[in-house]
């Protein structure tokens, strides 16, 4: 059943999210047109207009786009876990485990799709100026290099960028359920759901920061004693910092999917 | 107590086991008293009328029924069940609302309906599409309410279950769908199961229903056959109805 749950999640989101990310690409081949074709250097100040307009118009969307995919797969969580979609939800003959795993995967899919194809619209963007994209792709290259083996012979190097990649998805799955375990706990409130959700929300992000703000002050304290550098990916301290936020990350993505099931399970109470 | 149901099959001369048994099931919300020590037992084959007016519990009992609310004391059985996976392979639930996805056309919505449900017969679900003229290519959100209803309704009656809960099936519907509903239901019910139908309409369903149940402030206060009710107090159910809730 989950697959199917997954197949009909990724039924419901692509119809909206497949155009955003189209929308990035258009742009940034609209772009790409504007500094191919010498916009900026005409005479006429309504051509180099609307080459700005054009280049501004796509860093634009690139936010909008990604705060939409994210309001969107909110408004969707909630509408068709605790909306009137509930009601057939949660009583198909499916584990809420199913469900809640659907949810989250399809979710970071669209994610990291958000996040590839903002990554390659950039490199298409700035393919157009030689100067800029070789300075660009420096980080990817670095990346690719890595991954290819390149760079094995320094294997703390590169286990770091494997870690840092690998604590970077679970980061999303994190905040992912952590949005799922806000709009849940917000159902336990006999009014204003949405509001207690937001206020959920704003307080587990205080614990958080609370936790990271902890860690820093020992991480510091750690520095001073042992003379170990946080500064730079081949600093001592680095792997240190990757493995705080993988456990991090770890642990919010048990409580957060616990509290999501928790109320599914225990607590639910569709209006 | 899990497997009530298979025990029964196992002994030939034991009497059928009920399809749904509440003991003591009662839900409270936040001190509310919603449902009070409810005990109930509902044989298998009949057509069953929850009713009672707003407020009484009958939603209350019905989200039990399919898991949507666990109850705050008591124990409830469907084909000797607790509400879980298995008993929701069982029930087919027809709430107030229109749970369908907007979005999603006609057509798509009945192959979502075979996928998760391995009792649902695809051809009757077509069959009573085309005999209420409701392209299944239409996007639902082109559709009015109450069409978005029947198709919902068709959703419903087109899987062979054990037990049928419908909350207000014929209340967002003209009259004259009425009796095609009502038609739908009778035709369409798997007769090894059990119908519970919550209505305010009582006149409407009246002629279908096999046995009566009114609930008040959360408690069960007749359940009797609607032959019984008509025979004993000489009047109708819609009638005796109106003068036990009478204001």
């Amino acid at each position: 059943m989950l697959g199917k749950l997954m197949k009909y999640e990724w039924k419901a989101t692509w119809k909206l999210l497949v155009p955003l990310d189209a929308f990035i690409v258009l742009m940034a081949m609209l772009s790409y047109g504007t500094i191919q074709l010498s916009f900026f250097d005409s005479s006429s100040n309504v051509v180099i207009m609307t080459g700005i307009l054009m280049i501004v118009t796509y860093f634009l969307s690139m936010f909008v786009i990604v705060a939409g995919t994210v309001i969107y797969l909110v408004y969707r969580f909630y509408k068709s876990v605790y909306g009137d979609e509930g009601y057939l939800l949660h009583t198909l003959p499916v584990d809420k485990h199913h469900i809640i795993i659907a949810k989250a995967v399809v979710s970071v899919s669209w994610l990291l799709l958000n996040t590839v194809t903002i990554y390659f619209s950039i490199l298409l963007l700035f393919s157009a100026n030689s100067e800029v994209i070789e300075n660009f792709t420096g980080g990817f290259d670095y990346y690719v290099n890595i991954m290819s083996g390149n760079y094995l012979y320094d294997r703390a190097g590169a286990f770091n960028v494997i870690m840092s990649l690998i604590t970077s998805l679970i980061a999303m799955f994190a905040k992912i359920l952590k949005v799922s375990a806000c709009i849940s706990l917000g159902q336990l409130a006999s009014n204003h759901k949405v509001l207690s959700s937001i206020a959920f929300y704003y307080g587990i992000y205080f614990v958080q920061r609370m936790f990271t703000v902890i860690y820093y002050l020992f991480a510091e304290l750690f520095e001073k004693v042992s003379g170990a550098s946080y500064s730079g990916f081949y600093g001592a301290g680095y792997g240190s910092l990757w493995a705080f936020n993988l456990i991090a990350n770890l642990i919010y993505c048990v409580v957060f999917y616990y509290l999501t099931w928790y109320v599914m399970e225990k607590k639910l109470n569709l209006d | 107590m899990d497997n009530m149901a298979s025990m029964a099959q196992m002994d030939p001369m034991a009497p059928a086991a009920p399809i749904v048994q509440c003991m003591g099931l009662t839900k409270t919300y936040g001190g509310k008293l919603a449902l009070n020590q409810i005990c109930l037992n509902l044989e298998r084959g009949r057509i069953i009328g929850l009713l009672g007016p707003n407020g009484s519990g009958k939603t209350t009992l019905i989200k039990i029924m399919n898991g949507l609310l666990k109850p705050t004391a008591g124990e409830i059985f469907i084909t000797g069940e607790r509400p879980g996976i298995e008993t929701k392979a069982r029930i087919s639930y027809l709430p107030e609302r229109t749970y369908l996805h907007p979005g999603m056309k006609v057509m798509e919505m009945v192959q979502y309906f075979q996928d998760f449900y391995s009792d649902f017969r695809i051809e009757r679900a077509y069959d009573m599409l085309h005999r209420l003229q409701i392209p299944p290519n239409e996007r639902l959100k082109n559709l009015s309410k109450g069409t978005k209803e029947k198709v919902q309704l068709i959703l419903v009656m087109s899987r062979d279950a054990d037990l049928y809960i419908l909350d207000e099936p014929i209340a967002g519907v003209d009259p004259a769908s009425r009796d095609y509903i009502l038609h739908t239901i009778v035709s369409n019910y798997n007769r090894n199961g059990t119908v519970l139908l919550s209505t305010h309409l009582i006149s409407d369903v009246e002629g279908i229903l096999d046995d009566v149940i009114f609930i008040k402030y959360g408690n069960i206060i007749l359940q009797a056959p609607a032959e019984q009710i008509r025979q004993q107090e000489g009047k109708s159910v819609d009638r005796f109805f109106r003068e036990v809730f009478a204001c």
